[in-house]
């Protein structure tokens, strides 16, 4: 009865209301600054649950009294709130957010505001790309985003290698992909662009945010969007920076009296009970012992490196545009080294009504030598000290030694490599036209055609290193010539759906896509050239040949956006691909993933945590595939047999044909938490992550007698990379005149084989062990057990007792995985003046120093080490000695793999270090808007344990090179001095 | 009321013409974007033209016989008779001599597990690793080979037999050269753990291809020189005399001496003149019973590549051998005692040999020794074709005898000998070989002069066997016989040369590749 009454009471209450405040009808449109109507933007009365949309045209029609408040939301643009008051007409402008659009982050096939985003994404902060100059796309990543590890080629022009979150794959490409303004291209292209003309970069990490790039994301996506113009506005931007790079580190060498007494010792030592050796006659002769050329110095000289940007930018109404100009021309230390490349860059767009169209154009040349010394540069280290740089004996001063002057090592003077000319020109287009039509407000088809189109030429020119015998023969010379083109096209096809009903705001989207790859080329040669000529000799060794290959791949894409109020957001995507490189069998791959985020920061509980500014909890799935590059051919039809009337082809098998190879799948768990404190002045984002690859495309090595000359392809095995990235940001606004900002990332990751194949576990190749529960591809070789007090030579343990060394006595050395790597930044501005300093490191790998296992080496007639001579057994001098005895006789193979070459790889780097100023604003009139000066220093210092020239070592993707010290292009410091202006 | 109906049916009218211009306007785009992504699974079903896979192979016998030419020509590959085997297997006997690091590097009597890495791929000679690429060629064939791809019944036969031919010849190799190896046929041809088999089942495997050839007929003792039967092909006088050889080292000597019967009373083959041994103008030749083709026609510039383009069909053997006078590498040389070993009036010591003063094939100034403590000789057979220097490095082309009639008459002779059965025709064997060298036109004329083999042996006071060994010695030097024919006869031990080379019984074989035993779970260190 209580009940019910109370009841009855409430109707009244409300009926009451009803009639006290009267409800009046609102109607209007709303639409955007173009005049164009919203559809589907939520009306709600402000506290109040009531609401409506607006219909196609933009219309609404509301109830509401007076006093209330109309509050008016569509996703992308700011909220508008009306009291309603006595009109009955409101009609309302939104205005885009350009606020929030700077915290949009571009995730593959749209974007989305970074307070939505549920997968691990790292944004570069393209301020610093403007800071710190760079030639080249990949190097600015390095130690500036978490999990993603680059290593840094020093030689000019080439590519860095960049790792997302660990090896993920044993065989074939690790590498990102990279997608330029919508057009999906690999990490080579990175040196194909001008850094001045980004306007964003991000890595996609986990599966969940890569999954849309479905079969080609499983190293992760790296997403670049060019810079476009603004409407109404005007903008040129000037930057020129101009340095000169030395080589940092070099390796300390014999000179002629010290590589005199080595070859002595390497002869007579060697002398048998039959056979007596003595020192080489050179070593004798005070004529040649007066020479001591220092190679390294002979070699590596300055070079100037210079890089300039011109752009202009701006647009009218419904137009803008971005044109750029770049030009970079570095050279190397190394002559005949370098790299030039010039970039121009035209983006824009118009608008009208419902219809957008544009295109975004990078035209590039780029010319890029090279020198046969860096293939193969210990023919600057080893060749012997008492050549003179001009051998008056000798014809042009270059050429191998004279007899007279040398026992056995016959290397040819490095300034002759000279007279061989390497180069590969390219000029190309990465590309990307579009059009998208609105239908209605959030409902939109896009469609895209992407190119990246580059035409190669690359020439070999080989004169002969040795020119006192080109005067009489024409040996050992040739010139290759090689041009192809690449021709990639994209297509894409999206469609797209956003709709905020009240709370609830949904992304929908569909896709399809195809990319269609043909590469076709001609590869022509000629040798015996004509002495002092380029003209081969007529009718002798010409050959030519051509080449052609063909890769489709066709996609099916969807992915949804969920978020209530932007505090509870969802994200689940679907991709389908087909890959012409797998036979029928396993063309098509699903790949899906999912993820959520939880705004905590935002919920009414945490309200009383002001030092607490934002903290979001975000998890995910995802799978993503692999491919192979090609298709793998299995027969070779390249055979031949020359019968008595002619020659005649042969074909036979290359490998063993896998008719069921399939897809190698990457499952990813990624669980993250974003925080920020004070206002934002400290952020911490942490993330963990578990990226496990299974049913990995591998090759299988099998014995010889197999008969097979290519490993054959399997999918077998699993492993898993696991860690923790963690990004730390502070700003200091000390004062008007002082700020200062510290950055700092750090990523841990553990590389583990989990499973290898049903037939083995292990896996052992060029010194190296794949084995369940170890990382892959860790150092492997033999232990030394000290030298052998009767020979001098090295004692190895045998440590499975069989009274033999061999195969079996062979253990872990170490690892190549780095177990961290982390990147600080230091940057702040006093009053006009800048100062920052950026360090970059790893800690926890082992390298594997084969420059010294080659230059340490005491069993051959080359210039060596100095330490050789300190350290190398000696019966009566240096019976202490540690290194083997000097002698050409080697039957014990003392310069095995062995622990005496594994050494820790930590380092940490001084990458670049940096003052400006910022010239007054008085001192200019009129167009000037900022001048600012700079000088910086790159690769300052290193800290550095490892006794090789740089621990920071490329190798170029081959997961069995990882952490092994070949002699590589010598690590560059550079000086340089930079001016940014704006008009 | 009915005004509300009327404006609501309003709307909905301008609604849906509104939609219908949007979902016109959406086709044309649709249609406009699907043809440029070309819309179709079709876009995926296409024939992979980047590759040829096994798939669209073995399918007609045009494929099968480029298949076969894939299987002779392993036997030419750099690391068989298209360079180091000519090379490696000389510098093992004592008829030349060579540097240190030669013998270092070719793994000369030195068992230790470094040596192991010469055989592994790309880092080795590659004999082990051709050898059994040639084998798989010659599996797939005898797998592959049947009646819908070859309906001839008699060429189905000619493939066959040749592929049972080569194989059995790339398996005599590995069964003298290491003792002991994985056996691969058609069973296990692709099995990738096989464990090492001794050298008794190599020979019943060997015997096993043979006889089916010859019990079957499976190829002709004549090639006519059309396409697919061009000279130089296995026949079966190739497979007779393989057989007999194969018998000589079981030591099954009555079996030897049949077989090898029927290759001399086939009357197919003779003897050609001495300067003719191993040249151009021998090859192919009646004294051929099998070689190895090549040919300078189609010089790449990379001699070095075994297959492709860049590859040359022609042999480095002659670049290796001759003297640094004339730019060769000259990485072996004859020995003083094999030069003592030629007696007086024997035409093969210049033929074969050259001694400062003398003229060197293809080369103006006469031959000048040398300087560097290596004695005064260089190899001069089979150097006819010349070479060069440089690129391209090694133009020989003279056609590798790895079975000529001269061995044929002195393994009958051998085999003669051994059973103890036919001395005299044992005799007249060699002396056909004999009168040959010095020039008579038959052996009553070379006895006459005194020069017949038990003439020799009565001045030298030794037996038939010990001067057929000489005859053998100086008849096939240089030709990769020498170091097996001494185990054979278990010579090897008591050869001084060997002994002071560090010959044991332990590395009279080679080891097996490191590589390979890594890799086997079936294989363990010796």
């Amino acid at each position: 009865m209580a009940k019910s009454l109370k009841a009855w009471i409430t109707i009244l209450l409300l009926v009451a209301s009803g009639t006290l405040y009267a409800q009046q009808q609102v109607t209007g449109t709303i639409s955007d600054e173009n005049n164009d109507p919203i559809p589907f933007t939520n009306v709600l009365i402000k506290g109040t649950q009531q609401g409506t949309t607006s219909d196609v045209n933009g219309k609404y029609s509301i109830l509401a009294e007076e006093e209330q408040v109309l509050v008016f939301s569509y996703i992308g643009y700011s909220t508008v709130e009306v009291p309603v008051g006595k009109q009955s007409i409101i009609n309302v402008q939104l205005k885009a957010e350009i606020g929030s659009l700077q915290e949009v982050v571009v995730i593959g096939y749209g974007e989305v505001k970074k307070q939505d985003l549920t997968g691990s994404v790292a944004v570069l902060d393209t301020e610093e790309l403007t800071r710190f100059p760079v030639a080249n796309l990949g190097s600015a990543m390095q130690g500036r985003l978490s999990g993603v590890q680059v290593v840094n080629a020093s030689e000019p022009g080439a590519n860095p290698q960049i790792l997302v979150r660990g090896f993920g794959t044993i065989f074939g490409d690790p590498n990102p992909l990279v997608v330029i303004d919508g057009l999906q291209t690999g990490v080579g292209a990175l040196a194909n662009i001008d850094p001045n003309s980004i306007e964003s970069l991000q890595v996609l990490k986990d599966a969940s945010a890569a999954a849309i790039y479905g079969s080609r994301a499983a190293n992760g996506v790296i997403i670049i969007t060019t810079k476009k113009g603004r409407e109404d506005s005007f903008e040129v931007n000037y930057s020129s920076e101009i340095g000169v790079q030395m080589a940092a580190n070099r390796f300390d060498l014999m000179n002629t009296e010290e590589y005199a007494d080595y070859t002595s010792k390497l002869y007579v030592n060697s002398s048998t009970g039959l056979v007596q050796r003595r020192p080489p006659a050179w070593t004798q002769n005070p004529d040649v012992l007066a020479v001591s050329t220092d190679w390294q110095n002979e070699i590596f000289s300055p070079a100037l490196m210079q890089n300039h940007n011109l752009n202009f930018s701006g647009g009218g109404k419904g137009s803008t545009y971005y044109m750029g100009f770049g030009y970079l021309n570095q050279q190397g230390v190394v002559p005949q080294t370098g790299f030039e490349r010039y970039n121009f860059q035209i983006n824009s767009q118009i608008k009208r009504n419902k219809f957008t169209a544009g295109q975004s154009l990078n035209l590039f040349y780029r010319d890029k030598p090279q020198s046969e010394l860096t293939g193969n540069a210990s023919r600057i280290y080893e060749v012997a000290p008492q050549i003179p740089v001009s051998d008056p004996d000798n014809l042009n001063g270059l050429g191998a030694p004279l007899p007279s002057r040398t026992g056995g090592n016959n290397m040819a003077n490095p300034l002759a490599f000279q007279f061989r000319e390497t180069e590969t020109k390219t000029y190309g287009v990465l590309g990307n036209v579009y059009a998208e039509y609105e239908f209605v407000k959030g409902l939109s088809l896009r469609s895209d055609l992407n190119i990246d189109l580059s035409s190669v030429s690359f020439q070999r020119l080989r004169t002969p290193v040795d020119q006192s015998q080109a005067a009489i023969t024409r040996n050992d010379t040739e010139i290759l010539l090689r041009n192809f083109t690449n021709t990639q096209l994209n297509s894409e096809t999206i469609l797209r759906y956003n709709r905020m009903i009240s709370d609830h705001s949904f992304n929908i989207m569909v896709g399809y896509t195809s990319i269609h790859t043909i590469t076709k080329g001609v590869i022509a040669s000629a040798d015996n050239l004509e002495p002092g000529t380029r003209v081969p000799q007529t009718g002798l060794n010409q050959l030519g040949s051509a080449e052609y290959r063909e890769e489709r791949l066709l996609s099916q894409l969807a992915r949804v956006n969920y978020n209530y109020q932007s505090r509870y957001l969802f994200t689940a995507s679907i991709r389908r691909d087909g890959s012409s490189n797998f036979g029928k069998n396993h063309r098509w791959g699903i790949f899906p993933s999912f993820s959520a985020g939880w705004q905590l920061g935002d919920e009414a509980f945490m309200a009383p945590l002001d030092w607490l500014s934002t903290l979001k909890i975000r998890a995910g799935y995802g799978e993503l595939g692999r491919t192979l590059g090609s298709f793998i051919a299995t027969m070779n039809s390249d055979i031949r047999y020359p019968w008595p009337t002619g020659m005649f082809n042969g074909t036979a098998p290359l490998t063993v044909p896998n008719e069921d190879l399939r897809w190698e799948t990457v499952k990813q768990y990624n669980l993250g938490i974003d925080m920020g404190f004070f206002d934002e002045k400290l952020r911490v984002n942490v993330d963990l992550y578990s990226r496990q690859s299974e049913d990995m495309i591998i090759r299988i090595p099998v014995p010889q007698y197999t008969g097979i000359i290519d490993q054959p392809w399997f999918n077998f095995g699993s492993m898993v990379n696991k860690g923790i990235e963690v990004e730390l940001s502070y700003n200091h606004q000390a004062s008007k005149n002082f700020n200062q900002q510290f950055k700092f990332n750090i990523t841990l990751n553990r590389n583990e084989l989990l499973e290898l194949d049903n037939t083995q576990d292990t896996l052992v190749a060029n010194g190296t062990l794949t084995t369940i529960g170890q990382p892959v591809a860790v150092h492997y070789g033999w232990l030394t057990n000290g030298i052998n007090p009767q020979n001098g030579s090295m004692r190895f343990r045998d440590l499975d007792g069989d009274g033999l060394i061999t195969g079996n006595d062979r253990v872990v050395l170490g690892s190549p995985h780095p177990d961290a790597f982390f990147g600080f930044t230091w940057s702040a501005n006093i009053r006009n003046f800048d100062v920052s300093l950026f360090l970059q490191g790893v800690l926890g790998n082992q390298i594997m120093n084969e420059s010294l296992q080659q230059l340490g080496s005491t069993h051959r007639d080359r210039n060596r080490l100095r330490s050789v001579l300190d350290n190398a057994w000696d019966r009566e001098n240096n019976p202490e000695g540690t290194w083997p005895i000097i002698s050409l006789r080697d039957e014990n193979n003392n310069d095995r793999i062995s622990e005496r070459y594994i050494e820790n790889g930590d380092y940490i780097r001084v990458r670049n270090a940096q003052v400006g100023y910022v010239l007054p604003d008085g001192l200019f009139k009129g167009a000037v808007k900022r001048v600012r000066l700079y000088a910086s220093v790159i690769n300052l210092l290193t800290i550095t344990g490892y006794s090789g020239l740089d621990p920071d070592l490329n190798n170029n993707g081959d997961v069995f090179s990882l952490g092994r010290d070949t002699f590589r292009y010598p690590p560059m410091r550079s000086y340089n001095f930079g001016v940014q202006a704006s008009f | 009321m009915n005004t509300s109906i009327n404006s609501t049916y309003k709307k909905a009218q301008s609604l849906f013409i509104q939609l219908g211009l949007i979902v016109k306007k959406a086709f044309l785009l649709l249609i406009m974007l699907f043809t440029i992504s070309s819309c179709s699974e079709d876009f995926l079903e296409w024939v992979p033209v980047n590759a040829v896979t096994a798939e669209n192979y073995y399918q007609n016998e045009v494929q099968m016989q480029k298949a076969l030419n894939a299987a002779y020509s392993a036997m030419g590959n750099r690391g068989m008779y298209g360079w180091w085997l000519p090379v490696v297997r000389i510098i093992r006997s004592d008829n030349t001599s060579t540097s240190e690091a030669q013998m270092v590097q070719h793994s000369i009597f030195t068992v230790n597990d470094t040596d192991r890495y010469l055989f592994n791929r790309n880092n080795g000679d590659g004999m082990w690793n051709s050898i059994y690429i040639g084998i798989l060629r010659c599996n797939l064939i005898l797998i592959r080979t049947n009646e819908l791809n070859v309906p001839n019944p008699q060429t189905r036969n000619l493939i066959l037999g040749q592929a049972r031919f080569l194989r059995a010849l790339y398996n005599y190799h590995l069964v003298t050269y290491w003792n002991r190896a994985p056996l691969m046929l058609e069973q296990n041809y692709n099995a990738i753990d096989v464990p090492l088999s001794d050298a008794l089942t190599f020979y019943s495997a060997i015997e096993n291809d043979l006889k089916i050839i010859i019990d079957n007929e499976m190829l002709p003792w004549t090639y006519d020189g059309s396409a697919g039967r061009e000279r130089g092909r296995a026949s079966m006088g190739s497979a007779f005399s393989l057989l007999g050889k194969i018998y000589l080292f079981q030591g099954k000597y009555a079996e030897s001496a049949a077989a090898f019967d029927r290759v001399v009373s086939s009357n197919v083959y003779s003897l050609i003149p001495v300067n003719n041994i191993f040249s151009l103008a021998g090859d192919n030749g009646p004294e051929s019973v099998f070689e190895i083709q090549f040919s300078n026609a189609n010089a790449g510039p990379n001699p070095f590549f075994d297959d492709g383009v860049n590859a040359a069909e022609t042999t480095l053997r002659n670049q290796t051998l001759a003297p640094n006078q004339y730019n060769g590498w000259e990485n072996a040389w004859p020995t003083q005692s094999l030069v003592d070993a030629f007696e007086p009036g024997d035409l093969r010591r210049a033929a074969f040999i050259v001694v400062p003063g003398e003229n060197f094939p293809t080369r103006t100034e006469p031959f000048a020794g040398t300087d560097r403590n290596r004695g005064p000789y260089a190899i001069k057979k089979g150097m006819g074709s010349g070479f060069s220097t440089g690129t391209p490095n090694g133009t020989g082309e003279e056609n590798f005898p790895v079975i000529r009639y001269a061995d044929v008459l002195l393994m009958y002779a051998e085999a003669l000998i051994r059973a103890n059965t036919d001395l005299n025709k044992a005799a007249d064997l060699i002396d056909l070989v004999r009168a040959r060298a010095f020039g008579f036109a038959n052996i009553n004329l070379l006895r006459d002069e005194e020069l017949g083999i038990n003439q020799y042996a009565q001045a030298k006071s030794i037996n038939l066997f010990e001067a057929l060994k000489h005859e053998r010695r100086v008849e096939l030097c240089f030709e990769g016989h020498r170091y097996t024919d001494l185990q054979r006869w278990g010579d090897a031990a008591s050869n001084p040369i060997l002994r002071d080379r560090g010959w044991t019984a332990e590395n009279a074989f080679y080891p097996i590749s490191r590589e390979d035993i890594d890799l086997s779970s079936l294989i363990d260190n010796e």
